[in-house]
């Protein structure tokens, strides 16, 4: 029953694909920006909350 | 460079510490007498008020905007100001949200007991409150990016972006909740319908538990525990990644709530996949908060913060490993409707977001009023007590779920239901229920020992309610945007950053939404369901007044144990009339889509006056007001037309007979039951309820029994 209402949708399968394309794509921009973060930087930016 | 002088404002920080520990009592209170009446249901000593339909919005409302609410802004208003170093945006804008909040509360107080309620779960108030709460977010908004926008520190730590990822999103969701048409000042009918309605609500349901009990609990982690550890979060990277797939993730998850219903296949694979995939981020947060504790781990022996922040935080990792096992469709199929929900949400509720704020409470309270805690002794009496509780809590929900759950899907070896009669299996389960109110109230007692505590901390301080500061001003921003450097720019641009954020979430709805939109035109009708008749539609509006779907589902799942208790499954055609659907998501009773017709009308009277004559041992209170109060009228010709307006077939001008008809049917319901012996005038709300009752399921019947 569930198939019958949404098969009659013209190309529902996209998506589902188009949604994990984005969060693969974003995922991966992020991992590889984070891999190539300075290690200093990071901890400058950790001590934020501890300086006030 | 100038330094310049400034001072943090702690006074709304106060403010906002009394109200969560207030409506955290009161929050809790309510709980504990709704948990009670499960196995006492005498307590609502017949009065509307008291029952637990109408107390259970209120119990989840109070604890999630209330306490959680509260305990949010509180957090918010001290950490934004120190992480910023400038004080909030504007004065005026810190306490008319503050007093705008607690007013929403208070008339949510006061609405849901008398049954003014919309129907759905976590976003019961009517219209004029939901407006209400999209002005005064709005104004918390305005305040906070204001804040960040004259901000001294160029960097936005990472509790920020969670901070406005929370405001962004609830933004989102709430407005697109709550898009309903008035009928009168304290009534209104959702603008969706049926299947489409249910993927609304629970991808807001869900997204509320993420961006309200979440996101903005998740900002307080990273800037309170290395606070209270006196050292830097374990990953900043990892907290990067923890940020960008949470939110990326978390949005597309809400139809996980729907497994098995009438939603179609492909939006449900969605939802599981989705919901596997946050684990990942969830641990990874989870682990970065725990992880920021090393070296100092010896101090939680001795520190009652950090005590409740490590039980929060690894509240925080259950809760999310169990959500995800439980969007498994076989998990689902057996937890789903059962207990074992409320116990992960209350892993959630007492545990991550309830000791949190206690933590936080223990750690603030003695920073605003310059002292020390008054007794650490009392604070970690509290800990172990409230700890207990959640055992206690925990443990019988899961009993009561795994018992009720495999008793209704046990069949004896001739292939007949084990266990036929609904009621066996709650009167099997009503110890856990005891145990459960147990729990609650080593919880809920636990929490004067709190506030007894900060009391006397506050007695023996001052408080500082300007707290002087300096900074040096903000240089401008002059770095130019480079891939190596994107997010550390991003970090200093808090409208981009806000921008992309709303993207990010946007995304995850849209791919959502899209169908769900579609879905209108292709559930499949079905030419015998019609819509409901004026007396039905009353009583419709009774059962959710009542808050009936707080016990009892509408939704039939394609199992056969289901299908030989309660009859044939449930069809997404049959929903399309109803504003707003009225599934449910927990069968403390039986379910009742097909209950139409199963009974017969005196059944349903005795039945409401008093249950237990009818089922012995029954725990449903008895509604007998409901024969006393006449039928209000005064609004079915306005009911009939606006729900013309959004798309149900009555015919053109049928609110003008709209009276005569109702009068028609409920006489005859009345003389039905004359038949039966029971006196009862035809304007009594009993009749239309029954009537409403008497029609549940039915429409497919008919279509059965022509083609036979």
């Amino acid at each position: 029953m569930h198939k019958d209402v949404l098969s009659s949708i013209e190309g529902i399968t996209i998506f589902p694909i188009i949604g994990l394309i984005f969060f693969a794509v974003i995922f991966g921009l992020v991992i590889y920006y984070v891999v190539k973060m300075p290690k200093k930087k990071a901890d400058e930016m950790g001590k934020i909350p501890l300086d006030d | 460079m100038q330094v310049e002088r400034f001072s943090y404002d702690n006074r709304i920080v106060k403010y906002f510490a009394l109200a969560t520990a207030t409506w955290g009592i009161v929050g809790m209170l309510v709980g504990l007498f709704i948990a009670i009446e499960l196995f006492v249901p005498a307590l609502s000593l017949n009065l509307p008020w008291l029952t637990f339909g109408r107390l259970r919005p209120l119990h989840t409302n109070a604890v999630v905007f209330a306490f959680v609410g509260n305990g949010i802004f509180m957090g918010v208003y001290y950490s934004l100001q120190r992480l910023l170093k400038t004080r909030m945006y504007k004065d005026f804008l810190s306490y008319t949200h503050f007093w705008g909040w607690q007013l929403i509360i208070l008339l949510a107080a006061i609405t849901l007991p008398l049954g003014m309620n919309s129907s759905k779960e976590y976003a019961e108030l009517e219209w004029p409150i939901d407006i209400l709460i999209t002005i005064v977010w709005v104004i918390f908004g305005v305040n906070m990016i204001g804040t960040i926008i004259k901000r001294r520190e160029k960097h936005m730590y990472v509790a920020i972006w969670f901070y406005i990822a929370t405001f962004v999103t609830v933004a989102v969701l709430h407005i697109v909740n709550s898009f309903e048409v008035p009928v009168s000042f304290f009534k209104s009918y959702s603008l969706y319908a049926g299947v489409q309605d249910a993927l609304v609500q629970w991808w807001y349901g869900h997204n509320a538990v993420a961006f309200f009990l979440t996101t903005p609990y998740l900002g307080l982690m990273y800037y309170f525990m290395p606070k209270a550890a006196g050292r830097p979060v374990y990953s900043y990277r990892l907290s990067i990644i923890h940020f960008w797939s949470l939110i990326f993730i978390y949005i597309w998850a809400g139809p996980h709530h729907l497994l098995y219903t009438a939603l179609p296949d492909w939006a449900q694979a969605l939802g599981t996949a989705f919901s596997i995939m946050l684990i990942a981020p969830s641990w990874g947060g989870m682990l970065n908060g725990l992880l920021t504790l090393r070296g100092a781990w010896d101090r939680v022996r001795d520190e009652p913060v950090l005590k409740f922040f490590l039980v929060a935080i690894t509240a925080y990792g259950m809760a999310t490993f169990e959500g995800p096992m439980l969007s498994l469709k076989n998990l689902s199929a057996l937890a789903h409707y059962t207990d074992w929900i409320i116990a992960h949400v209350h892993i959630g509720a007492l545990g991550w977001n309830g000791f949190l704020t206690f933590g936080i409470l223990y750690y603030l309270i003695p920073k605003l009023w310059r002292t020390e805690l008054y007794s650490k002794k009392l604070a970690t009496w509290h800990f172990w007590l409230g700890f207990l509780g959640i055992v206690f809590y925990a443990t019988s929900m899961y009993w009561s779920a795994l018992t009720q759950g495999l008793m209704w899907k046990q069949f004896n070896p001739q292939g007949i239901l084990q266990y036929p009669n609904f009621l066996e299996t709650t009167m099997q389960i009503l110890p856990m229920y005891m145990i459960r109110a147990l729990g609650g109230t080593f919880y809920f007692g636990s929490l004067f020992l709190m506030v007894y505590n900060l009391y006397k901390t506050a007695k023996q301080g001052s408080f500082l309610a300007e707290e002087a500061a300096e900074a040096a001003p903000l240089e401008k921003l002059t770095d130019k945007f480079t891939r190596k450097k994107a997010h550390s720019w991003l970090e200093s641009r808090p409208i981009q950053f806000t921008i992309l954020s709303t993207i990010a979430i946007l995304i995850g709805g849209i791919v959502e939404f899209v169908p769900t939109f579609l879905i209108q035109s292709n559930v499949p009708t079905i030419a015998s369901v019609k819509p409901y008749t004026p007396l039905e539609l009353e009583g419709r509006d009774l059962y959710i007044r009542e808050g009936c779907n707080n016990c009892h589902s509408q939704m039939i799942r394609p199992f056969r144990s289901e299908t030989e208790r309660y009859g044939e499954y449930s069809k997404a055609g049959e929903f399309v009339y109803d504003h707003p659907f009225l599934w449910g998501s927990k069968r403390t009773g039986p379910d009742l889509h097909r209950v139409g017709g199963k009974y017969p009308n005196s059944w349903h009277y005795h039945h409401m006056i008093e249950p237990v004559r009818m089922s012995p041992g029954s725990i449903m209170p008895p509604y007998p007001w409901l024969e006393e109060n006449e039928l209000d009228l005064s609004h079915t010709k306005q009911k009939i037309s606006t729900l013309r307006s959004i798309g149900v077939p009555y015919p053109e001008g049928y609110e003008d007979q709209a009276l005569a008809e109702l009068e028609k049917q409920a006489k005859s319901i009345s003389l039905d039951l004359q038949k039966a012996g029971v006196a009862i005038d035809h304007d009594k709300e009993l009749i239309a309820l029954i009537a409403y009752l008497q029609r549940l399921g039915t429409d497919i019947k008919v279509d059965q029994q022509v083609k036979k």
